[in-house]
């Protein structure tokens, strides 16, 4: 009897990053290769055009991020922002922004934060939409990738993976149509937080 | 080896542990359920970054806070739910190497945590062992909460309450002094002065060590045992619909580990752009009822379409199990996998599932040497395994 499959590793994504830091940071060597798979092209000419040096809280310079795809502190995250912004997007399935819990507000049952204030109610109330309105916009990015990957898909006869990009799809306008009837609906932020058990 | 200066003593190394517990729901399939939260502190590098000093540093900071809820805990179900006994502080560095590999094999710390001797600490929920916070890991906190079967609402839930606590919110309803269940409401700020600041950021959320934790901090994970599956060749199917839902799936010992004996961990890749609520939803709502279904009915397949063979499988596991005296780990996985399916096809019914699950955790290496009291080299831990399971395997006479 065989022990079972090899798996994959959780580091892949990491990989990934240290993969296009290196093609970012890196200096152009000799002649540049004809064909990129998938060329960072915006990301490198940000970086050429924009050199970034050490991280001023902790020294952290890029190529140590390079060699271990971990940052030195959270410092790091503002002084490499425009390097960090497109490799983390692609990270995350083309999300760029947070739209979960805050340390001082909680989470809340569709995740809004801001609703879980009960002493707050009234001033909270601007940062939900706020938060409804960023995380809208994250998935109508998220569905116009999809759309074309279906395109894609559909043109290349592959129909297993356009089936399976179509439920996606599906999923994520059900899911944004969810959103938007929970917050149209929502009795207030007090009631709103229990209900999730 | 005894339990002197231990972290551990033999009776709660005897009895397992909770989160193998058969009795919870869906855990034919589902062993159990995992989930954790990356967090760092504003001003601290991270740890890979930090010296010795800002480590020690870091940890003080963490250690106050932990400790001023472990003093309001026992008893309080609003700041501990679910969680009846208080946390408890374990320096790592200072601990044995014994103790170490426990706590690894018991999901308590991680591999890498357990290694080198720079300042890192966890606090575990004693006698659950249902939360562990680990501090100086590549986080300076990785909290977690494990429990047995499918209850990733319920580890969320634990989760995100002791995360606002320590990060300076705390139970609506509950004043100082006040017993109130956390249920009544959500968090509000706290009064206290001394709660955690973490390092958040409105764009990327917690910041953390490595981008791929970033948003969130949120990283969901089910242990699944899908034998079927694999005999019927189609777990090659649930690894790729898995994949291409950015999906990880690994081996029962996390990280880089072989997916031995059909124990296979399944966890988001994703951390940011979801709320944790949504992130939560899609993974037990959309995605796992899925495998857990598939799994099902290959086992139904197996018993109506191919009794014989598999019959033959798990009797002959069940008997290698009974019958030999020496028994290597990468043997023993894969033959406790054939017995738990026998018992929960319903064709082994003199052995019970939560037997399997405990013997998987009892038949590793440090535990072993700690029910024996002793230390063994490999062919003494062999015939130990083999013993240890002959005995709890016995058939009734």
């Amino acid at each position: 009897m065989k022990a079972g499959l090899p798996v994959q590793s959780q580091t892949q994504i990491s990989q990934i990053i240290a993969q296009s830091i290196a093609s970012i940071v890196k200096p152009p060597e000799g002649p540049k290769e004809a064909v990129e798979p998938e060329p960072p092209a915006a990301d490198v000419a940000e970086a050429e055009s924009k050199p970034l040096g050490a991280c001023p809280s902790c020294g952290m310079e890029l190529a140590q991020f390079r060699n271990t795809g971990l940052l030195g502190c959270p410092e790091c995250y503002r002084a490499f922002e425009s390097v960090l912004a497109p490799l983390i997007e692609r990270a995350h399935e083309g999300s760029t922004h947070h739209t979960g819990k805050s340390p001082r507000m909680g989470t809340t049952v569709c995740g809004v934060a801001g609703a879980s204030v009960a002493s707050g109610g009234a001033g909270a109330s601007g940062g939900n939409e706020k938060m409804l309105k960023a995380f809208r916009a994250e998935r109508g990015k998220r569905l116009e990738v999809l759309k074309r990957q279906l395109a894609e898909s559909v043109s290349g006869e592959q129909y297993e993976k356009a089936a399976r990009l179509r439920d996606e799809i599906t999923r994520i306008e059900r899911e944004v149509q969810a959103m938007d009837t929970t917050a149209l609906s929502s009795p207030g932020p007090a009631e709103n937080a229990g209900e999730q058990a | 080896m005894s339990d002197v200066g231990s972290v551990f003593t033999s009776r709660q190394v005897a009895n397992g542990a909770s989160w193998l517990s058969a009795a919870a729901g869906d855990s034919d399939v589902v062993v159990s359920s995992r989930v954790r939260l990356a967090r760092n502190l504003v001003g601290h590098p991270f740890p890979k970054k930090a010296s010795r000093a800002q480590k020690q540093q870091v940890m003080e900071l963490i250690r106050a806070r932990v400790q001023r809820l472990a003093r309001v805990a026992p008893g309080d179900e609003a700041a501990a739910p679910a969680s009846k006994g208080a946390l408890a502080w374990i320096d790592v560095h200072e601990t044995t190497q014994a103790d170490r590999m426990l706590m690894v094999e018991r999901h308590v710390i991680s591999k890498e945590h357990a290694q080198g001797d720079s300042p890192r600490a966890v606090a575990i929920s004693f006698p659950d062992e249902r939360v562990s916070i680990m501090v100086n890991e590549e986080d300076q906190i990785r909290l977690q909460v494990m429990c047995a079967g499918l209850q990733l609402g319920a580890a969320f839930e634990q989760a995100d309450l002791l995360d606002s606590l320590l990060g300076g919110l705390r139970p609506a309803g509950h004043a100082a002094g006040s017993t109130g269940g956390a249920g009544g409401g959500a968090p509000v700020p706290d009064d206290t002065d001394d709660y955690l600041r973490y390092a958040f950021s409105p764009r990327f959320g917690y910041l953390t060590a490595c981008p791929t934790n970033v948003g969130t901090g949120m990283r969901v994970s089910v242990m699944l045992h899908l034998p079927a599956l694999r005999l019927t060749g189609e777990i090659e199917k649930v690894r790729r619909a898995t994949k291409d839902m950015n999906m990880a799936v690994r081996g029962y010992y996390g990280e880089g580990s072989e997916a031995a004996g059909d124990f296979f961990q399944i966890s988001n890749q994703t951390t940011l752009g979801k709320p944790e609520r949504i992130l939560l939803h899609e993974f037990e709502s959309e995605i796992l009822p899925h495998v857990v279904e598939y799994e099902r009915k290959a086992r139904a397949f197996m018993v109506t379409k191919r009794r014989k063979q598999t019959e033959d499988a798990v009797f002959r596991a069940l008997g290698t199990l009974r019958y030999a005296r020496r028994l290597t780990p990468e043997e023993a996985l894969p033959l406790f996998s054939q017995v738990r399916l026998g018992i929960l096809a319903g064709l082994i019914d003199d052995v019970q599932v939560n037997t399997v699950n405990q013997l998987v955790l009892l038949t590793q290496p440090q535990h072993l040497q700690r029910l024996l009291g002793k230390e063994l080299d490999q062919d003494k831990r062999r015939e130990a395994r083999a013993d240890l399971v002959r005995e709890w395997l016995k058939p009734k006479a």
